[in-house]
């Protein structure tokens, strides 16, 4: 090719490019004559026109390579692969975030009083704070058998006068029905 | 891309209502926040079985109104609950919670005095 371009003169240049303009070259050999113009010290109207019409077919090619359904294939997998990737961030912060807010409580009374490690040790785990201070184990735990008691009390206290209740409502719909 | 956003967050739903705290209200009285509180006791029990919780308040008007309006927020989402007024006044409320399919019971007496007497009782799965 090299050679050729030696050999070509201004003239054979010139009916190449005229040729090109009229689109009377094959692709191939338009390929050709892009590569001899590119080697060419020659210059004429003709020979800019051809050169400036080449240039803007590759700038359209370029163009098109860009909006390829391949690459834009691509380009959407790398977009839907981010974004999933961002999701999954964004939902993995929010959990730790949720779950130490939430865990706050459990986590502070695990911490502080070692709550659940004895579970597997010892059947039972007594806690109490009272006036401000923690009692010590035995206090403790007579302490929270009191608030037990107390719990309990209220307890049945709440399911008597839920019967209460119910024998109050059967007794008036008896009265109804008499 | 909306679609593949959907999906995580309903699996990540979908995982969380699996298995949960219940997040009462009224556990905040047992973060520990309340331990060198003089006007309080608090008393906690705790076996496989069992998990019971109690905030005792004495003299203290305004920490009265802070647990009450806790546990009213808490009664909003309660299976059931009920109140004992006695002379015009609420003596005793209590109420049911269900949580992994089992039964917290939470209670919440008055004294005279500003006094008052919270408990959280239930299965120890039921705080999981």
């Amino acid at each position: 090719m090299k050679d050729n371009t030696n050999i070509l003169t201004l003239q054979d240049i010139e009916e190449l490019c005229r040729l090109y303009l009229d689109c009377q070259l094959s692709v191939l050999q338009e390929k050709e004559l892009e590569y001899v113009l590119l080697n060419t010290s020659y210059s004429s109207p003709v020979i800019d026109e051809a050169k400036e019409s080449m240039m803007a077919e590759s700038l359209l090619s370029l163009k098109d390579l860009k909006r390829s359904p391949r690459n834009k294939a691509k380009f959407t997998w790398v977009k839907n692969l981010s974004g999933i990737a961002a999701s999954l961030t964004i939902i993995f912060l929010f959990s730790i975030f949720i779950g130490n807010k939430l865990g706050n409580d459990e986590a502070y009374l695990a911490e502080k009083h070692s709550l659940y490690t004895p579970d597997d040790q010892v059947d039972e785990v007594f806690i109490a704070y009272e006036g401000g201070k923690r009692l010590d184990p035995k206090d403790a735990e007579e302490a929270v058998s009191e608030s037990l008691k107390k719990a309990e009390y209220l307890m049945a206290l709440a399911t008597a006068k839920e019967k209460e209740m119910e024998l109050k409502q059967e007794y008036l719909i008896s009265l109804m029905t008499e | 891309m909306k679609r593949y956003i959907i999906i995580i967050i309903s699996l990540f739903v979908g995982l969380i209502a699996m298995a949960k705290p219940p997040h009462l209200n009224v556990e905040k009285l047992f973060d520990g926040s309340y331990n060198a509180d003089k006007s309080v006791s608090i008393h906690i029990s705790k076996s496989k079985e069992k998990y019971t919780r109690g905030f005792t308040v004495t003299n203290n008007a305004s920490l009265v109104k802070k647990v009450t309006s806790l546990f009213k927020k808490d009664t909003e989402r309660a299976e059931n609950s009920q109140d004992i007024i006695e002379n015009g006044g609420v003596v005793y409320s209590w109420m049911t919670i269900l949580n992994n399919n089992r039964e917290i019971k939470i209670g919440l007496s008055y004294s005279p005095g500003n006094v008052c007497y919270l408990f959280i009782t239930g299965p120890t799965e039921a705080f999981k």
